[in-house]
């Protein structure tokens, strides 16, 4: 049995926007083993999300996608899939709006019953009792009752647990993580976040988590991505990456995070704005805004190196960073 | 409980209401197509009537009883009606009265409409329920019985017409408007006038209104088309402009016992009414499409 | 007597009908958002405002600019009541940067045009210096002039929130609130705007509130942090002390849950457990008794009020100045 259970191979999305197209994910690859927590993380635009959601098909009509997707579905290696193999069978997705990601006319019983009916054929009132038992792993208090609730009715804490019961209903290995905890209170956001690894270490379920937010990746994952303009910019273990990160961009971002154990110095901010997915610059699509940016950075092609074992950025220049204290 | 920034795809976040089109150039460079189709076909229209007098063959008024009912020649391009008259000529004549009456028979509607909702949505209260229980009043009655008593009561005519569909139609406008109204009200950028101390009617006229005139404009297409087909009905049924002005919907109902003879008599006019209608619509739609940015 | 003073401020909505429930004798449905506030701040002091969803600090900061009605309490500036009917200048006077970028603008508006009206209206420049001012406004917030006739659709994030900073400032006020107003940004766009506003609290002398739901953030702007929970407040120190050694046991629950570098996630652990209750069902008692570790008797039969060392040192726990640390 293979230890990799997501194999991502140089994923590109090109999206038809009529008078033309964009790639805004440009050459996308990773490697998921089991049982690891791989963290994406990126601002607005950067392409993380799209990423997330080519994994298991959900992707607006109109995209194409390049490169390819495995995916252990049988327990073996990864081998390539069509989004009808793993929905509902192997991998499951939850979002980062509870108000939306929850059908307003279905009582939430019957919503997270919904999957082990279609795909096992469970019969009504064992869809029931399956629905009571997952809303209790998932922390629900009093789960006969509020099986019984509308979404509306519950707060946005329970719709998020809703969901992540609904996503475990059919028993996933990959789960995949849309900035879920972005919308929730910051007490709400910790509950969840322990749930998840609870859930992660019990189930030995795989987890792809996207978030701007780098704290929660932190919390709750092994690996970390970044992303910036449609690619990955560096790779590696969590803590190295924050300890010591091998590009530019992570760099400053760790530097715009105000923290709490940080001094509160002067919060750095990145110049300028990430660019237009319409007018990609030639080279380091991060040059234009880089402090540390030379001559050869615009012409430089994009490609991932290893500066460790485990570890890899894009940027060509990395002895050139300063660092974070 | 925060809303991290826009959607996975944009480098610059768009605004996520319809942008007002007062004033911004940029809108209408981006209006589908179908919009000016829509616009050249009622511009036609205009058109025609102006140059009607010029176009006109024949005096439309001009009674001949020695040729009525005659089929088309290379005289009466559209064969004469019951009295003789050319038809043509009528049918051009009546482009000076359907396409204003159609026209003022929407756009007064619209204006008194959106005046009341954007007065009930923004003050509310007391307000808010005489104006709105006020329309449902005016819903409540049947629509025709209150324009042939307000007919009655005016006597025939266009002045009268207006004024009945003023008074009838107003109420959809101001539903439409007071919603939109509620919505934006509750919008930061309003909050932000109050707290900068603006007089509040000059927060309802430039903070508010031209974020929800949209929706009137998109209404207002349609709506002429509705004012025009209510014109032809009533005079269809003789409540609308006294013979012998020549107007679409009398000349259907004067041509309706011909039907199976000169059925060109109603069935002319019908379609002239059908092809305003889809030009508008066209309009309509478009600017629906165009303006939800 | 501090600049501005918040005196027991109680704001309330009416969440359902009077009658209904007085024919049911049932008890008024009103929600009581804000539940008897006090804190002061002296001129040219940086207040933080922290809670979660349903705190009720977003409601305060609408009351003391005077969006929504006050039911009880008072607001004062400068030693003046402000009271429900505000003039021009006293609002000027107290001004506010919301949070959403996508809605804090008016769409149909030009910058300028925006930043006009506001200088007409309330004379704060003649007539043909207004185009003068409009050009210093966009200096001061660090945007470029092309900007000013753009509409906002064509700016980003970021400088609509500049944007708001500018219209803010444009009336020359004495106390400036920031609701959130860095929530919907990107982090390394969040930055600079923090930057921006402590640079201007100094150069002009502002008295700033800034609202937040993220410690961190209120951290980096703060000189004193409230902290706010089902309407009242729990805590108000100056910020080193409260981010050292917080003293109510909701407080240190909100440092210990914000996630950290560093941090691993234990699996099940939460550092605050359940879900406020409703704010129309709140406990006998102190109202964070429910989900708090150090819940006694005593918390269920008397609600603690805000007590400590002074006026600005003081936390509402009957066992905020005695018990040890609760890890």
């Amino acid at each position: 049995m293979s230890d990799r259970i997501l194999e991502v191979e140089d994923l590109r999305i090109t999206l038809d926007l009529g008078h033309r197209t964009i790639t805004p994910v440009d050459g996308v690859s990773f490697t998921l083993g089991r049982g690891e927590a791989l963290g994406i993380a990126g601002e607005s635009g950067c392409g993380k999300s799209l990423t997330l959601k080519s994994i298991i098909g959900l992707l607006p009509p109109g995209a194409r996608v390049d490169g390819e997707l495995r995916f252990a579905l049988d327990g073996e290696a990864p081998i390539a899939y069509e989004a009808g193999d793993v929905q509902g069978h192997g991998i499951s997705i939850i979002f980062q709006e509870p108000m939306t990601a929850l059908n307003p006319t279905m009582r939430v019983g019957d919503l997270i019953g919904e999957g082990p009916r279609i795909h096992e054929g469970l019969g009504r009132d064992a869809a029931r009792i399956r629905a009571v038992e997952l809303m209790r792993q998932v922390g629900i208090p009093t789960p006969e009752r509020r099986a019984r609730m509308w979404p509306h009715q519950l707060s946005g804490g329970l719709r998020q647990r809703v969901m992540i019961a609904t996503a475990l209903s059919t028993q996933p290995k990959l789960l995949l993580c849309d900035e879920p905890t972005t919308a929730l209170d910051v007490s709400i956001q910790d509950q969840i976040l322990g749930l998840l690894q609870g859930i992660r270490t019990r189930m030995g379920m795989s987890i792809v988590f996207v978030s701007h937010d780098l704290a929660v990746l932190g919390e709750l994952c092994d690996r970390l991505a970044i992303m910036y303009a449609g690619r990955i910019v560096e790779t590696g273990p969590v803590d190295e990456v924050f300890a010591d990160p091998k590009h530019p961009y992570t760099e400053a971002l760790m530097r715009s995070v105000p923290s709490f154990g940080a001094s509160t110095g002067k919060l750095a901010g990145i110049a300028g704005r990430p660019p237009d997915p319409r007018a990609f610059p030639p080279g380091c699509r991060f040059a234009p805004r880089c402090r540390y940016a030379q001559e050869d950075c615009t012409s430089a092609p994009h490609r991932l190196a290893e500066t460790a074992p485990g570890r890899a950025t894009a940027c060509i220049h990395p002895e050139s960073l300063e660092g974070v204290e | 409980m925060t809303t991290p920034p826009a959607s996975s795809f944009e480098a610059v976040p768009e605004l996520h209401h319809a942008a007002a089109p007062l004033g911004d150039p940029g809108i209408w460079r981006r209006m589908p197509k179908k919009v000016w189709v829509g616009l050249a076909i009622v511009a036609l229209y205009v058109l025609v009537a102006l140059l009607a007098p010029v176009l006109a063959p024949h005096d439309p008024l001009a009674i001949d009883p020695v040729n009525r009912l005659a089929a088309p020649s290379a005289d009466h391009l559209l064969g004469t009606d019951e009295l003789g008259r050319d038809v043509l000529s009528r049918l051009l004549h009546a482009f000076r009265v359907d396409l204003p009456l159609g026209f003022l028979g929407a756009l007064l509607p619209a204006i008194l409409g959106t005046v009341l909702g954007a007065l009930a949505g923004f003050f509310g209260r007391w307000v808010d329920t005489v104006i709105m229980r006020t329309g449902d009043v005016v819903q409540a009655f049947p629509a025709y019985i209150l324009v042939i008593v307000l007919v009655f009561a005016l006597g025939q005519g266009a002045r009268s017409i207006i004024i009945a569909f003023t008074v009838l139609a107003w109420v959809i406008y101001a539903r439409i408007i007071r919603s939109e109204v509620l919505r934006v009200k509750d919008l930061d950028y309003v909050h932000a006038a109050r707290v900068a101390g603006l007089p509040r009617l000059r927060i309802l006229r430039v903070h508010v209104v031209p974020n929800v005139i949209n929706q009137t404009l998109v209404y207002l297409p349609n709506d002429i088309v509705f004012a025009t087909l209510a014109l032809a009905a009533f005079s269809f049924l003789g409540l609308g402009i006294p013979q012998p002005t020549p107007e679409w919907g009398a000349m259907i109902a004067d041509g309706q016992p011909f039907i199976r003879t000169n059925w060109w008599l109603a069935t002319v006019p019908g379609l002239v009414i059908v092809g305003l209608g889809l030009g508008l619509s066209l309009v309509g739609e478009g600017l629906e499409e165009g303006l939800r940015s | 007597m501090a600049f501005l003073e918040v005196r027991d401020v109680t704001v309330r909505f009416k969440v359902g009908s009077l009658l209904a429930a007085r024919i049911k004798r049932e008890p008024p449905p009103v929600l009581t958002a804000v539940d008897g506030i006090s804190f002061e701040a002296e001129r040219g002091e940086s207040i933080g405002l922290v809670g979660e969803s349903g705190c009720g600090k977003s409601t305060l900061a609408k009351a003391i600019t005077g969006l929504v009605p006050i039911a009880s309490g008072s607001v004062h500036l400068d030693g003046r009541e402000l009271t429900g009917r505000r003039d021009r200048n006293t609002m000027r006077r107290i001004q506010m940067v919301f949070q959403d970028p996508s809605s804090s603008l008016n769409p149909s508006l030009s910058i300028r045009k925006m930043l006009a009206e506001l200088l007409r209206v309330h004379r704060i420049v003649p007539r043909d210096r207004i185009d003068d001012r409009c050009a210093e406004l966009m200096d001061l917030v660090e945007l470029p002039q092309s900007l000013l006739d753009a509409r906002p659709r064509r700016l980003s994030g970021g400088q609509r929130q500049r944007v708001g900073i500018a219209r803010a400032l444009a009336l020359e006020p004495e106390v400036l609130i920031a609701d959130e107003a860095v929530a919907a940004l990107d982090v390394s766009v969040q930055a600079p705007i923090l930057n921006l506003l402590n640079s201007l609290r100094e150069d002009l002398g502002l008295t700033l509130m800034f609202i937040s739901h993220d410690l961190a953030v209120v951290r980096y702007v703060s000189d004193r942090v409230v902290v706010m929970y089902l309407g009242k407040a729990v805590e108000d120190r100056p910020a080193a002390d409260l981010f050292e050694d917080p003293r109510h046991p909701y407080t240190r629950a909100l440092m210990a849950a914000a996630p950290k570098f560093g941090e691993r996630k234990a699996p099940g652990e939460a550092a605050l457990k359940g879900e406020p209750p409703s704010a129309l069902a709140l406990p006998s008692g102190c109202r964070f008794r429910p989900r708090c570790p150090l819940a006694a008797e005593i918390c269920e039969q008397d609600e603690p009020g805000l007590a400590g060392p002074s006026e600005t040192d003081r936390a509402a726990c009957h066992f905020a100045w005695t018990a040890e640390e609760v890890s």
